[in-house]
């Protein structure tokens, strides 16, 4: 075992310098955006790099843009800027709306969502969300660009599919148009700053003539090493928009619940507390009406 | 006591913080800002086990990196063995002497096990990661109910190691002819202090042997006499220096990390700087006392209380610290808030492997409000009758005497504050209200509590201080006085400035310094502002009686004939010839060769309570089991706000800690390992600011009593009835009775399951 | 390694470490303390809370390096020749202070709250400052403190019925 001296800085103002920078370093880099995460596993001790390599200072990591009906979010882009951009406002609610839950307004101006996915934590707020978007994440290492679902970049917990050298450059996934609806939901130990105990993300395209959903996409964090989508309760949300639609939402959530960490502590606790989560979904989704009793809270 | 017959012009007013601007400003300079020249650096190595035999300690990696100055163990520190809670010679005949710089038992995670001094923080990191400590695991407990047993033996006593009976009456009797007789047992956990700075110090040896330790201390006089017992010093060879204080709530009102400190200099002949991480501050410094309570009350049909009970168990962990002590002050309190003839109260301290319990904020008296009062609440219930009738039908009144023997209640308006707090909140209204159907649901609670103020009838409780006149008018008042940011330092002015009639900016005030404060036993036991404050208030009247016999003298006039205003004083018969009060002291300075200065010393006179009724609505989310305080009221008896916005914000702070004692804070630890699993503020919840309610403030100034213009105590009661208050309103919510603490969201849920069912 | 940036309108080129943090250079190198560590750097008190380019961040979570190029105000550079920025004011006269350990922050992060959205609601102002932890004040004179520099302080924070 060879003896742990630090790391060294790198801050690049391109992409191609940091490639290059990569494709000459003998040793083991970590990349740094909003340092939310990572400044406190070096602090730590728990990463041990060679190489820091700056991501938070490049332009073209930087940004959202729309492009042949697909949003293109740049990895180094803050939550801040995603929770207020006007194209993901509109064209991908569901993941403002992640943004605006994340931490504080400091983890915000600095935490990225490249950052997020890296991280690859359990209760990664935008994790969900990006798999109910049905994001491609773009990786980049000196020999090339990989484009792949997030579904196969999270590995684990805190565990991806990046290569030592590989960087993620960018998010992107078809807009959302007027069709569908789209909301976040989280449930932590309180209003603000906190970590997720649970969190819910859903895309819903909805038939308004017809008065019935054509299209479910959910998913949930904070229930097992990564978060994942429900397809059999997608299925089963499929179909006309009726009165018991609620309360299906919820059993099959609870079933999640039930099959996801049976035995664990928080098992007893979740399986009951994802049913609010669930009716907050629907409030947010479909409005305070569709919920039984509207909703009361102050 | 006060000023007779005019109205007031400093106090009651809302004076800003003395030392505002400095802090706005980011100038005030804390002692972890301080580096001073050639200053080394400290860091500890904590223990991972809850208990065991340390069999080696293997230092020599540690010791070959250069800039390593020494490793410090329990082989080459002093083995003095101490209590951190003793503030006077001779106390520590009351309790245990458990504690050493180092240990060679460790007997919780965290317990100190070696420190390394270097030349700066990040060779003595990376030097503390190479020491290999070679440890034998012993049986450990974590349960306060199981130190009964016996089994674990953490030091060589039995447990219980203490034991306090008070009672009044018969209530054996009383129990066994009762028909109504209703039990709860309460539950509160272990809560850290979280002041924002974390706990630090340094100490500066000069080349005569004498340390000089810098210390956000709350009482300096203790810091002195454990550093000196331990370091084998005379007192006058160790000077402590109270600096600013960036937060402490009892948490620093311990002497914890000096008498390390102070050998560290002392063996290096170096300033060394000791600083803790807020891990280290969570898991290794103190915590409020878990207490465990078992409470009866019997009750007539019409609502009086006949008796009551309590068996109370409290957890101090792993030293002794104020074990004892707190189990006294607990008890004391449950005799002075309700009128009841026949109580016993019996409370027993143990140890547990786990963090050392310590004064914090209320010492006591959050934990048994919690016991008591949430039983208050189940026995209203049992009888169909309001809570607030129940109460107001049993609480103690004005001039009431403690059952217990202890001093009188004095001037005891708890029941103006049940009165007046029902009244803004609209208790009736709310909790006539039909209940909300559905997810959310409501619910008031309220909660009453008393608090003393200061030692007497327990401890000596005096303090000495020193005023003195400058040739320019203004005023020093030497004194032991420790700021901890509630507004000490500003609120004595105010009163020194009434008394003097002069501008409270006129006068300068020096903290505590034991080489120049006179004697005073610290801020603690909510004893500042009754106690100190009233000290301030003599002594400004007598030099006031200085100043008038000496401008008599010059005026050539009676000193009842002097006229003292703004700074201005004349003889009443001749107005138009006007001195300063700067004019006055030149002038007794070269005329009479004399100083306006005294040295005096005031003796506490009584101790009467401070009372409080909190008023609480939440709601409640069913479904998650997350809480929303949606509204406080707070009224408090305080005799007399010195400075209402200081008192106010006393009030805003201390319902901030108990929303968290209510609701999330819980120094959790893992009963397989011992460890502290919340140690971190990612997973210590404190209440931020979007989950704070709003709040009401009611004062009751009456002002019956021998405080400075009849100023009762407010910083430690503050916190005191907010928790039960609010776990009231849940159970009213819910219909459900825990009594937990804190409510988590699970503690809900699982509360709710058999609703549900 | 060499960092430029620009602190409290000044140039500053200072010799860092790698894994210096801006909290670090700031309070050791530049001897501007006014920020604080109060969570051991995790992000989670907001004691260490400065302006960067216009923006609050946690001084413990950017590496000393990223703050090349950047624009960083401390609170030490909030007064301009000696006059006291309102929002320091405030929080004295609305009696926002009480130990002080947090306030440093707290003002920066109330500052840059107010340069992004001059009139705040109170909820916008409470979750503003969510990332500030206090433990000494219960938040309500710093709320208000905040809402007289907005001048949306329609009601005080505390709102008390004893008329004081
Ligand atoms: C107080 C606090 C509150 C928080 N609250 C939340 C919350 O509510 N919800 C939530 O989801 N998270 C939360 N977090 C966690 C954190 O903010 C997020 O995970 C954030 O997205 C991390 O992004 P970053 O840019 O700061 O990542 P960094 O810390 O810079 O990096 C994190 C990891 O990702 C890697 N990495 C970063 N960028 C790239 C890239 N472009 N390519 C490859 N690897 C990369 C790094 O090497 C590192 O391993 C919180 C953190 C703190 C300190
Ligand atoms: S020290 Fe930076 S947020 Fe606590
Ligand atoms: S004033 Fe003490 S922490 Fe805020």
């Amino acid at each position: 075992m060879t003896e742990y001296n630090g790391y060294s800085f790198f801050g690049p103002s391109t992409l191609k310098e940091l490639l290059e920078e990569v494709a000459l370093f003998d040793g083991s880099i970590a990349f740094l955006a909003g340092g939310t995460d990572l400044i406190i596993e070096l602090k730590k001790g728990k990463k041990k790099p060679h190489l820091v390599i700056d991501v938070s200072q490049i332009p073209e990591l930087n940004g959202v843009h729309e492009e042949n009906g697909f949003l293109h979010i740049g990895s180094a882009t803050t939550f801040s800027q995603l929770a207020r951009h006007p194209l993901i406002v509109e064209k991908g609610l569901c993941l403002a709306q992640a943004a605006r839950k994340i931490g504080s307004e400091q983890i915000r101006n600095r935490g990225t969502l490249g950052g997020n996915i890296a991280s690859a934590s359990p209760a990664g707020d935008c994790l969900p969300v990006l798999l109910v978007l049905e994001a491609m994440i773009t990786l980049q290492n000196p020999d090339g660009v990989r484009r792949l679902p997030l579904s196969q970049v999270l590995q684990g917990s805190g565990r991806t599919c990046l290569t030592p050298n590989e960087l993620i450059t960018g998010i992107d996934f078809p807009v959302l148009d007027g069709g569908y609806v789209s909301g976040f939901e989280k449930l932590g130990s309180r209003t603000a700053v906190t970590v997720a105990k649970l969190n819910l993300a859903a895309v819903i395209k909805v038939d308004q003539e017809n008065h019935s959903i054509t299209e479910a996409r959910i998913a949930v964090g904070a229930l097992g090493e990564t978060a994942f989508r429900l397809p059999d309760l997608e299925q089963n949300l499929v179909g006309e928009i009726n009165p018991f639609l609620l309360h299906l939402f919820e059993d099959m959530l609870t079933e999640t619940v039930d099959n996801a960490i049976s035995g664990r502590y928080s098992h007893p606790y979740k399986r009951e507390a994802i049913r609010g989560l669930a009716e907050d979904m629907f409030v947010n989704l479909f409005g305070a009406s569709s919920v039984p009793g509207g909703r009361t809270h102050g | 006591m006060g000023e007779e017959g005019q109205g007031l012009k400093y106090v009651g007013k809302n004076l800003p913080i003395h030392d505002g601007a400095a802090k706005v400003r980011g100038r005030i300079k804390y002692t972890g800002d301080l580096a001073l020249e050639g200053m080394l650096i400290a860091k500890l190595l904590f223990s991972p086990l809850p208990h065991a035999k340390i069999l080696s300690i293997d230092a020599k990696a540690a010791l070959a990196i250069p800039g390593v100055i020494g490793v410090y163990t329990h082989e080459n520190t002093p083995k003095t063995h101490y209590n951190s809670q003793v503030w006077f010679d001779g106390q520590e005949a009351m309790t245990l002497e458990d504690e050493r710089i180092f240990t060679d038992t460790v007997r919780f995670v965290g317990d100190k096990v070696a420190a390394v001094l270097a030349v700066d923080e990040r060779t003595a990191q990376e030097a503390l990661g190479l020491i290999k400590v070679e440890y034998e695991a012993l049986p450990f407990n974590v349960d306060p109910e199981k130190a009964f047993d016996n089994v674990v033996s953490i030091h060589p006593v039995q447990e219980p190691f203490f034991t306090k009976e008070f009672h009044c009456g018969n209530s054996d009797e009383v129990f066994e002819q009762a028909e109504i007789i209703v039990e709860d047992r309460v539950e509160t956990p272990k809560v850290h202090h979280a002041a924002m700075e974390p706990h630090v110090c340094i100490a500066v040896p000069d080349h005569n042997g004498k340390i000089t330790i810098l210390t956000p201390c709350q009482i300096m006089y203790s810091v002195r006499l454990t550093v000196a017992k331990v370091l084998g010093l005379p007192f006058n060879k160790v000077r402590v220096i109270k600096t600013p204080m960036g937060g402490s709530f009892g948490g620093k009102q311990e002497v914890i990390l000096e008498p390390l400190c102070a050998y560290l200099a002392q063996s290096s002949e170096k300033p060394v700087k000791l600083e803790l991480n807020r891990k280290e501050c969570i898991i290794s410094t103190r915590t409020r006392t878990k207490v465990i309570g078992v409470v009866k009350t019997a009750v007539d049909g019409r609502g009086k209380i006949l008796a009551r009970d309590f068996q109370v168990i409290a957890d101090t962990g792993a030293y002794t610290s104020n074990g004892a002590a707190i189990v006294s002050a607990m008890g004391k309190k449950l005799f002075r808030l309700y009128r009841v003839d026949n109580q016993r109260y019996q409370g027993r301290a143990v140890h547990t492997n786990t963090t050392v319990a310590g004064a914090c904020r209320g010492y006591g008296t959050p934990q048994i409000m919690a016991i008591s009062e949430l039983n208050i609440d189940s026995t209203a219930r049992r009888l169909g009758m309001d809570p607030l009738e129940f109460r107001v039908k049993n609480l103690v009144q004005p001039q009431d005497s403690d059952l217990s023997g202890g001093p009188s209640l004095g001037d005891a308006r708890v029941i103006e504050c049940a009165l007046e707090g029902a009244k803004a909140f609209e208790w009736s209204e709310k909790r006539a209200r039909e209940p909300l159907v559905g997810r959310y649901k409501r619910g008031v609670g309220m909660a009453c509590s008393t608090h003393g103020n200061g030692y007497y009838g327990a401890f000596q409780d005096f303090v000495t201080m020193t005023l003195r006149m400058l040739e320019d008018g203004s005023m020093i008042l030497l004194s032991g006085l420790h700021e901890l940011g509630c507004g000490t330092i500003t609120s004595t002015k105010q009163i020194i400035a009434e008394v003097m009639d002069m501008d409270p900016d006129r006068i300068e005030m020096s903290e505590g310094d034991t080489e120049t404060s006179p004697y005073d036993i610290g801020s603690q036991a909510s004893r500042v502002m009754h106690v100190c404050g009233a000290a301030a208030l003599k002594i400004a009247q007598s030099v006031k009686g200085l100043f008038r016999s000496q401008a008599a003298f010059i005026f050539k006039c009676s000193p009842e004939d002097v006229v003292m205003c703004d700074e201005m004083t004349w003889s009443i018969k001749e107005p138009d010839k006007r001195l300063t009060y700067g004019e006055i002291a030149r002038t007794v300075q070269r005329q009479h060769q004399l100083e306006l200065i005294i040295t005096e010393t005031y003796r506490a006179t009584d101790n009467p309570g401070s009372y409080g009724a909190n008023f609480v609505e939440v709601e409640v989310d069913t479904l998650t089991g997350l809480i929303k305080v949606l509204d406080v009221v707070a009224a408090f008896d305080v005799g007399k706000a010195i400075n209402p916005d200081f008192v106010k914000g006393q009030i805003y702070g201390g319902i901030q800690m108990g929303v968290g004692f209510a609701l999330t804070e819980d120094i959790k630890i893992d009963p397989l390992t011992g460890i502290v699993k919340s140690d971190s503020f990612a997973n210590y919840h404190i209440v931020n600011a979007p989950d704070m309610p709003p709040m009401r403030v009611i004062l009751i100034e009456k002002g019956e009593n021998d405080g400075p213009y009849g100023a009762k105590s407010i910083g430690e009661i503050a916190t005191c009835a907010i928790a039960p208050a609010i776990v009231s309103a849940v159970n009213h919510a819910l219909g459900t009775n825990l009594t937990v603490l804190p409510l988590t969201p699970e503690r809900i849920l699982m509360g709710l399951l058999p609703q549900k069912k | 390694m060499v960092l430029e940036m620009t602190v409290n309108g000044k140039a500053i080129k200072v010799e860092v470490n790698p894994n210096a943090r801006l909290l670090d250079v700031l309070r050791e190198n530049l001897g501007l303390t006014g920020a604080k560590e109060g969570c051991s750097g995790e992000g989670e008190c907001g004691a260490c809370t400065v302006i960067m380019d216009g923006k609050a961040v946690n001084s413990c979570l950017v590496l000393a390096l990223q703050a090349r190029g950047k624009e960083i105000i401390t609170i030490e550079g909030l007064e301009s020749n000696g006059e006291l920025d309102r929002l320091q004011q405030a929080f004295i006269d609305q009696g926002a202070i009480q130990c002080g350990y947090c306030t440093p922050g707290m003002i920066m992060a109330a500052k840059a709250l107010l340069m992004g959205n001059p009139h705040p609601s109170e909820a916008e102002i409470r979750l503003g400052i969510a990332g500030n932890l206090c433990r000494c004040t219960g938040y309500l004179k710093i709320i208000s403190a905040i809402q007289e520099v907005a001048g949306t302080n329609l009601r005080k924070g505390g709102q008390d019925d004893d008329g004081v």
